[in-house]
């Protein structure tokens, strides 16, 4: 279906297609959770056959509402969580499998910032002592630890006279910085920012993202950066893949995916963000209810219930994920329909059964 | 017009451990019959406290001063029976996590009679017709079942919708609403707003909006303000604040937001530094060390809330507005 469509061809070929260089290479990664206090075996499938690459020094945005996976992802990448099934390679070796101190050596190439600096931060230590514990794993002697530190401060914008503060002692942006230094400390090549800004104020943000991509350029990071912020996605990323309910139902250079998109719910997604100076007060919603439950078991299309494209053979086939020339990749069996949705008060579909107005 | 909210030159002061922190320092604002504020700002900026200062929900720690009128009558002045006859009757409050502003351990149908059978003195059976007729309304589907449901069996979006309709039961005059989506993922805020929108329609209610979020704020208000550090920094129409801001901060906070459309820059204008927490010194501008056109005088001279427009005020020394003009 997808092949007929020449659009496709106008895309950046390098965006999505720079498979030599990929510095993450997930095939097929699947992530399977117990069910708490069960005692049978009973198993939801929270990741369900995904796969990317993220080219060094490039950033791919995964986007998702809660439930849709995308944590689940950073989780498996990062071994938190040991995936069911696929494979994750970073920097061409195999991580599924390794274990003991292969692993502790693998997670100097990939490191995680997470949403909240004050959770993931030692309170008890000075960020300073945070930071350098990062070196201690790392195997840095510690005589070196107080320069080094006063390097990485210097890096993510802390003054040198911050390493003896206590974390509840900064501000939620510094807070923040410190996380990042931390990652730095083993230096990494890949960056996994799970919500890294989106408990930071507005104005904060903007410091924290410019810092990300300062970084960037410094060093080649890749990112794999997740959120359920569109337009912060839209800044940051290369590349965007949107998930849902455990499976990518779209893929694409950020600025093909933005402007053209070839899935209902991303098209949702986007319409959904209130912009200021748009005016007010139209219909934002262009899909109603909510995602099911993750647990939920769907045959067809897991968006099929709120899209408003659905027809039957939406209900009935999965649809797979195929790829246009350029790159751009989605699960829709209406992916040529999506760019006629707008969102008018026509359109917008009430909540499923009988909504009154 | 009627004005149904008048606050003037709010004050509220907070003693902990023997010392005072000013958490809003004189905020004045008003809201016509069916209008829609919204009120903006960060974290520690003092829209939260404000909310609750007119709704009566501060602790016995805060100190409030200046006045606060309802449709003309002094609510600092209520006592606990006066307030209790006022709120969910005359006023009403949507939270921002619905798991913890409903009762976990009552069925929904209870929690939404109540208000119901206590303001309005329905009897049991006409109550609970009428609370299923409100779950309908905020579109919830098969309303008469669901009503014997906990809250645990709704989903967070069906939760809200479930506070939402609580807030309405009885038409209030004026809904205060802190953060209602900010919990909820962007395709059921959208929903949540619209649904806010629908009954301020329907019902001629006035809507006090607050949020961190100058989208959704500017999505939905016919009229903004803008607060920094305890103060309104920023006031006036929606369209023109967001066309044409004054207040430096106001221009900042707009540009810090990545567009969904158009070019993007390589880096996003930030705002050096962060918030002010705590107390700030009273005799100069709270945003003064973060401002790009900061002089001298602002960190000797708190600004007075002044005309930049023909609908908009903002406190600021430089206003942008005037800047231009002289500048054209």
């Amino acid at each position: 279906m997808s092949g007929t469509d020449s659009a496709g061809s106008r895309s950046g070929t390098d965006s999505a297609g720079s498979r030599s260089s990929s510095i993450v290479d997930v095939k097929d990664l699947t992530v399977r959770y117990r069910r708490r206090g069960s005692l049978r075996r009973n198993e939801f499938t929270a990741v369900d056959g995904v796969s990317f690459e993220i080219g060094a020094g490039r950033t791919l945005g995964i986007a998702g509402e809660s439930g849709s996976g995308k944590s689940s992802v950073a989780r498996a990448l990062m071994r938190v969580h040991d995936p069911a099934a696929g494979s994750v390679r970073v920097a061409g070796r195999e991580v599924t499998t390794l274990r003991g101190g292969a692993l502790q050596r693998f997670r100097r190439h990939m490191q995680m910032v997470f949403q909240d600096p004050y959770d993931s931060l030692n309170p008890r230590l000075t960020v300073g002592d945070n930071v350098a514990e990062a070196l201690t794993a790392a195997g840095v002697p510690r005589p070196d630890h107080v320069l080094r530190v006063r390097d990485l401060f210097d890096r993510v914008g802390l003054p040198a006279a911050f390493t003896g503060r206590y974390p509840h002692q900064l501000s939620g942006g510094q807070r923040q910085r410190v996380s990042i230094a931390r990652a730095l400390a083993v230096s990494p090549q890949v960056l996994v920012c799970d919500e890294a800004v989106s408990a930071l104020d507005v104005s904060v943000r903007a410091q924290i993202l410019n810092l990300l991509k300062d970084l960037q350029e410094a060093d080649g990071l890749a990112y794999l950066f997740i959120s359920h912020d569109m337009s912060t996605l839209r800044f940051i990323a290369d590349d965007v893949a949107i998930m849902y309910q455990g499976r990518i139902v779209e893929l694409g250079p950020a600025d093909e995916v933005f402007a053209r998109p070839r899935h209902p719910y991303t098209r949702a997604l986007i319409a959904a963000i209130p912009q200021p100076g748009v005016g007010r007060r139209h219909r934002r919603g262009l899909v109603g209810g909510e995602a099911p439950s993750a647990e939920a078991v769907l045959t067809g299309c897991a968006f099929a219930p709120r899209c408003p494209l659905a027809t039957e053979v939406c209900r009935e086939h999965r649809p797979l994920l195929i790829a246009e020339p350029g790159g751009h990749q989605a699960a829709c069996h209406h992916a040529d329909a999506v760019g006629s949705l707008t969102v008018t008060a026509d359109t917008t579909v009430p909540h499923q059964q009988g909504r009154t107005a | 017009m009627t004005a149904i909210l008048e606050v003037d030159d709010l004050t509220v002061d907070f003693t902990r451990a023997g010392t005072r922190t000013a958490a809003v320092r004189g905020v004045s604002l008003r809201v016509e019959a069916g209008e829609r504020v919204g009120i903006v700002g960060e974290s520690g900026s003092g829209k939260s406290v404000t909310a609750q200062a007119v709704m009566r929900l501060l602790p016995t720690t805060a100190t409030v001063g200046g006045s606060v009128r309802f449709a003309g009558q002094d609510v600092l002045a209520y006592d606990a029976a006066k307030l209790a006859a006022w709120r969910g009757a005359d006023i009403a409050m949507v939270f921002q996590d619905p798991m913890s502003s409903l009762n976990p351990l009552l069925r929904v149908g209870t929690q939404l009679t109540e208000g119901l059978r206590r303001h309005r003195g329905l009897s049991k059976s006409d109550a609970r017709a009428e609370a299923a007729r409100l779950l309908k309304l905020v579109g919830i589907a098969d309303a008469d079942r669901r009503l014997d449901d906990y809250p645990h069996a709704f989903s967070g979006g069906m939760r809200q919708r479930v506070c939402i309709a609580i807030a309405a039961a009885c038409t209030p005059k004026l809904i205060i609403a802190d953060e209602p989506t900010t919990a909820l993922d962007v395709t059921v805020q959208a929903q949540v707003l619209d649904l806010l929108d629908e009954l301020t329609e329907r019902y001629a209610t006035a809507t006090v909006l607050v949020s961190h979020d100058l989208g959704v704020i500017s999505s939905f208000c016919d009229r903004i303000l803008v607060m920094y550090a305890g103060r309104v920094v920023e006031a006036g129409p929606t369209d023109d604040i967001v066309a044409d801001p004054a207040h430096p901060y106001t221009r900042a906070l707009l540009d810090s937001i990545p567009r969904l459309e158009g070019e993007l820059p390589r880096r996003l204008p930030a705002i050096p530094g962060s918030p002010p927490f705590g107390d700030v010194p009273a005799d100069s501008c709270a945003f003064a060390d973060r401002c790009a056109y900061a002089q001298p005088v602002c960190r000797t001279v708190a600004p007075p809330t002044v005309p930049v427009g023909p609908r908009t005020q903002a406190a600021c020394h430089f206003p942008l507005t005037l800047a231009e003009e002289v500048t054209r």
